[in-house]
This record gives C-alpha cells, sequence and structure tokens, in this order.
C-alpha cells in the first residue's frame, strides 16, 4: 500500500460540523466525488493535510438534500455544482450556485438515474 | 528583443529543423507502434485476438478460415499481439496506408495450409 | 455609474487549442465577473468503465488527454495496482518516473510555446516547439507513440528500455539543455515578454489555498506543495525539492514551469543512472476489489483517480479529477478585476486541458 487512506461514513447533518473541525485541523479539500449505489448517490469528501489522506463519505437517497460546504471551503463550489448538475441531487445553501449553467449538456442530469433505475431499463 | 534574434539568426544559419516529406520519408523506430499484420498460414483462428480487442475491430471467421482486420478502429494498443498463443500476429513499425474510406483487409488462409 | 456588458469568450478562440465558454461581465475594458460553461468535449468516459473490463479500459484511460496521457495510465493503473495489492518491480516503477517526467517536459515545452503564441510572439512559439519534438522523438524510440504512449500497464510497463537507448537519453537531455536555457532565456529576461506576464494575474498564498488551485498555479504562490513527494513509483528514492515561487502572477507561473523542465532533466538523469535490473512487469490474477483514490502530479498539478471494484471484471466506478478542474476556481479569481487584453493569457497560465476536466 502506498498511502493510508481512512474513510469515514458519516451522516448527512453532520457533515457541516466535520468539514468545519477538518479546516479547522488545517485540511485542504481535495476533491468532492460522487458514485451512484442502488438508491441514490453517496459522496465522497476527500480531504489532504501534509499527505494525510482522510475521506468523508455521505450515503445520500435521491429525494435527501445536501448542505453546502462552500462557507467553509470556498472552492468547493465548482465540485458541488458539478454534482447538483450532472446527478440531480438538491444542494441547499449554495453561496456560488450556477443554477444549471456549468455544464452544456443536452439533458438535465444525465448521470441522474440510480444503479437500479439502469439495471431495470436493461 | 536581442534574446530572441540570436536564436533566430541561428537557426537562419543551420539546417531546417523540418524534413522535405515526399522526398526524405520518416525513419520510424524499432518500437514505433503501427499497423498489425497477420501471419495468416500458422493462424488457428482460436479467436481470442477476437477477445482481447479493446475497439472491436477483429473479425475471425472459423469456418472460411478468414482473419479480418478493421483498421480504422485499430488503435494500435498491442493487445492481440501479445494475447496470440501461436505469435502469428507482429505489430509493423509503419503505419497503415491513408485511405479515402473505410477499409477492413481480409487474411484468408489458403488450401494448401504448410503445417 | 460605466456600463455592463456581456462579452462571449470561446468555445472558439483562437487561443484556445480546446472548448471552454465563459461569459465575460465587463465595465467598461475590466472583467467584474466571469462564468464558466464545459461540457463540449464530454465523452462520457467515466460510464465507459461499466461497459470495458477493467484491463481494457488502461488504454481508454490513457486517451483522456493527449499531453499527459503517459500519467492518466499510470494514474489508473496505479489505483488498480494498488486495490489488487500488485507490487510494481524496481525497473517498471523506475521507468514510469522516466516516462512520467518525458510527458511534464514536452507538456511544459508545450505550454511555453503556447504562451507565447498568446501573446502574439510567433516566433518564439515556434522555436519552444523544435525543442519538444526531440522530446517526442525520444518518447516515440522508448514507448512506441508520440501522443498516446500505451506504455503502462497494469503491473508494470509494456517495453523495456535497453542500455544503448539509456545512453541516448542522457546524450539528448545534455544536448537540450542548453538549448532550453537559451529560449527560457527570452521569457525570462526578454522585456516584450515581462511586459505581458509581470504582475498579470496576480494569486495570493491565501487565495491559492482557499481556492484550492493545484501544481505550478499553486506553488507558483508560494505553497510548497507537490504529490511526487508522496513516494509513488519511484520518486521516493529520488533527490528533489518541489519548486516554488512566490510571486503568483503570471510571470512566476512561467518561473516555475521553466524550473520544473530543468528538475525533470534532473530527475530523467536520477532514474537512469539509478535504473535497477529485473522485470518489468509482475503477474496478477483476479479481479479489483475495493477502492482506493490513487493521486500523481500531472504537469498540470494534481490528479485524483478514484476506482471502485466490485469484485467482477467491470469496475463500478472511476472518477478523475482534473488538475484543471481544480484550478478552475482560481481561474475565475485572477480573471476578475483584470483587463480584456489579458484575459487569453491568464487563461493559459493555468495550463488548460479541458478534454481532461470532462472526461
Amino acid at each position: 500500500m502506498l498511502e493510508k487512506q481512512i474513510t469515514e461514513e458519516i451522516e448527512i447533518d453532520k457533515l457541516f460540523s466535520r468539514c468545519a473541525e477538518l479546516k479547522f485541523c488545517g485540511y485542504r479539500l481535495v476533491q468532492i466525488g460522487c458514485t451512484r449505489t442502488v438508491s441514490g448517490v453517496e459522496i465522497n469528501y476527500s480531504f489532504d493535510n501534509n499527505f494525510q489522506f482522510l475521506n468523508l463519505r455521505i450515503s445520500c437517497e435521491k429525494d435527501q438534500t445536501v448542505p453546502s460546504i462552500q462557507s467553509v471551503y470556498e472552492c468547493a463550489f465548482i465540485y458541488e455544482n458539478e454534482i447538483a448538475e450532472l446527478f440531480g441531487i438538491t444542494i441547499t445553501d449554495m453561496k456560488i450556485n450556477f443554477n444549471g449553467l456549468l455544464y452544456k449538456a443536452a439533458v438535465s442530469t444525465p448521470f441522474g438515474e440510480t444503479a437500479a433505475e439502469t439495471k431495470a431499463v436493461r | 528583443m536581442s534574446h530572441i534574434s540570436k536564436i533566430i539568426l541561428k537557426s537562419l544559419f543551420s539546417k531546417p529543423s523540418t524534413a522535405m516529406y515526399p522526398i526524405k520519408k520518416r525513419e520510424y523506430y524499432p518500437n514505433t507502434r503501427g499497423a498489425i499484420e497477420n501471419d495468416i498460414k500458422s493462424c488457428i483462428f482460436c479467436g481470442i485476438c477476437v477477445k482481447k480487442c479493446p475497439t472491436k475491430g477483429l473479425e475471425v471467421l472459423r469456418d472460411q478460415k478468414q482473419w479480418s482486420i478493421d483498421r480504422c478502429r485499430c488503435i494500435s494498443c498491442g493487445a492481440c499481439v501479445t494475447a496470440c498463443p501461436k505469435k502469428c500476429l507482429t505489430m509493423e513499425n509503419t503505419y497503415s496506408a491513408p485511405s479515402t474510406e473505410k477499409k477492413v483487409d481480409r487474411y484468408i488462409q489458403p488450401e494448401d495450409k504448410v503445417q | 455609474m460605466s456600463e455592463r456588458m456581456i462579452i462571449p469568450f470561446g468555445p472558439q478562440h483562437p487561443v484556445l487549442p480546446e472548448p471552454i465558454h465563459l461569459s465575460l461581465v465587463l465595465e467598461n475594458e475590466k472583467v467584474v465577473d466571469v462564468l464558466p460553461s464545459i461540457g463540449f468535449v464530454h465523452r462520457g468516459l467515466e460510464k465507459l468503465v461499466e461497459k470495458k473490463d477493467f484491463l481494457e479500459y488502461t488504454f481508454v484511460a490513457e486517451r483522456i488527454c493527449g499531453i499527459c496521457s503517459y500519467m492518466h495510465g499510470m494514474g489508473y493503473c496505479q489505483a488498480i495496482e494498488n486495490i489488487m495489492n500488485i507490487e510494481i518491480p524496481g525497473r517498471a516503477s523506475f521507468l514510469r518516473v522516466i516516462g512520467a517526467e518525458f510527458s511534464r517536459i514536452h507538456s511544459h515545452l508545450l505550454w511555453l510555446g503556447l504562451c507565447a503564441d498568446a501573446f502574439g510572439f510567433e516566433s518564439l512559439f515556434m522555436h519552444t516547439w523544435k525543442l519538444r519534438e526531440q522530446i517526442l522523438d525520444l518518447m516515440e524510440e522508448m514507448t512506441g507513440g508520440r501522443v498516446i504512449f500505451s506504455s503502462v500497464k497494469i503491473g508494470g510497463v509494456k517495453k523495456d528500455v535497453d542500455d544503448s537507448l539509456l545512453s541516448k537519453i542522457n546524450d539528448v537531455l545534455l544536448e537540450l539543455e542548453p538549448q532550453v536555457k537559451e529560449i527560457s532565456s527570452v521569457f525570462l529576461e526578454s522585456i516584450t515578454v515581462r511586459h505581458r506576464l509581470e504582475g498579470v494575474g496576480v494569486l495570493t498564498q491565501d487565495e491559492a489555498v482557499s481556492l484550492g488551485a493545484v501544481g505550478p498555479m499553486l506553488r507558483a504562490s508560494g505553497i510548497n506543495q507537490d504529490m511526487r513527494k508522496l513516494g509513488y513509483a519511484a520518486y521516493a528514492e529520488l533527490d528533489f525539492e518541489p519548486i516554488i515561487d512566490t510571486e503568483g502572477d503570471s510571470m512566476a507561473r512561467c518561473r516555475v514551469r521553466i524550473k520544473e523542465i530543468f528538475q525533470s532533466m534532473d530527475l530523467i538523469r536520477q532514474a537512469v543512472a539509478k535504473l535497477p535490473q529485473g522485470p518489468i512487469a509482475a503477474p496478477f490474477k483476479g479481479n479489483p476489489d475495493g477502492e482506493y483514490f490513487s493521486r500523481l502530479e500531472q504537469p498540470r498539478g494534481e490528479v485524483i483517480y478514484y476506482v471502485k471494484g466490485n469484485g467482477t471484471k467491470f469496475l463500478d466506478r472511476m472518477r478523475v479529477r482534473t488538475p484543471t478542474f481544480a484550478n478552475l476556481p482560481a481561474l475565475i479569481k485572477v480573471l476578475k478585476g483584470c483587463d480584456l487584453a489579458d484575459v487569453p493569457i491568464l487563461i493559459l497560465t493555468i495550463d488548460p486541458c479541458i478534454s481532461c476536466t470532462e472526461r
């Protein structure tokens, strides 16, 4: 193994406070990534502090909303807008919100369907 | 401006860095990944190359003893060459000739097969 | 109160090799706000992972970008190797360093040329690209390709390098170094270039951190962060220090990249000298089951590969977070308040790679 990577699974309502803690400890936001699951998505928030990699994971059903972490990490706006536009997840209280204008796509939320729905179509 | 003029003057009095293409052809290196060729005489039509091809550019018809390659789909990755059990597939270091239409090269094994 | 207007910039613009659209809100000649929009070259490569098996996907990963294709393949393979616990042989990891550093040199030379082109210095652009050609030839001799190298595979590398090629690498580098020095003196000292780059698009240290900039963009603002220090491939055994600059303007970014060219040459020499004997690939079997975030330093900055396998030969998810995407917030920041005439050069200083960004 190259480096130790810790993944913490947390509840959606704890996300904001945990991010604030990490910011205080000097972590920087590396990326926010979204993965489809059977009934919704899981969102990975990756942080790094001097080559210590930490990953926060929330699972989110299709109809749930996720709080924005832009007030803690300013650069999160680009990832949050991407997730909102491609996966159709509602992110609340976004400071910078492109309202669907970041991606020029022919269909809205192209990755929106869950893994279960894709299977049903196949 | 003096910095670049020195370089420009130097280039002015040296050989051109481009090659006179049709007169002087570019030499390829032995490693250059070019067109895939098949030594059809030793091919056993097992179809492993077809399974390994990431772009689905190969086709094997076992009953007609035919192996064909779609030159426009081939990405010269070499997956088929590594997978070939008889080592009859080789990768040339020259590219396949340009053509105006999509070209499928068919290799048919002659009847009097040399074993 | 001056009048505001919106100028559309791109997706087709002489300075952009790839399509990105920016709506620039102008107040007279000053840019006051920027709205980026991407999605013109989306190819669905992340989705393709559900249809191609994980061995075939190596070829797809390399085609995410034409400039850092070596490192895209490397990042993907590294993620799979970590999931499957494959230990790659020493020789393979050193060969990967050589390939990756060659890509860095060629990418930075390409950027220097494009940068010269962006402020209209055509002859400098041509001369920079002339030097890049030697690196491309060397890459072709080493890996077989000039753009898509297709050299990295899961478990190691595909092609070995023999001693005659190693000595040729040293010879070419020896010949190339004074030529790059000559060209870089134009960038660093020529008044024409300095006039266009100095003091343009300043990104302070705090801004660079809070906006999550990566790569030369971040290091030019004085932050010491280089993913190569993680020690992936053989970087742990090589001696180097990340190059940083404190000014944070376009000139600083240019300086960082020029210095990185020489650093890469030094790293290649070290790797060639230390190259161990042995096999170039490790055998493996089975399918990946698990997940990993693989991180590497590309010419443009840190790239993240997230791979999630489920034990079958088709992966569940592959996500790439490319450096250009992470640098977009910083780009928006430096564009605010700049002159309209500086917009092309500012877009170029982040070294945009839009195909990477959109996968």
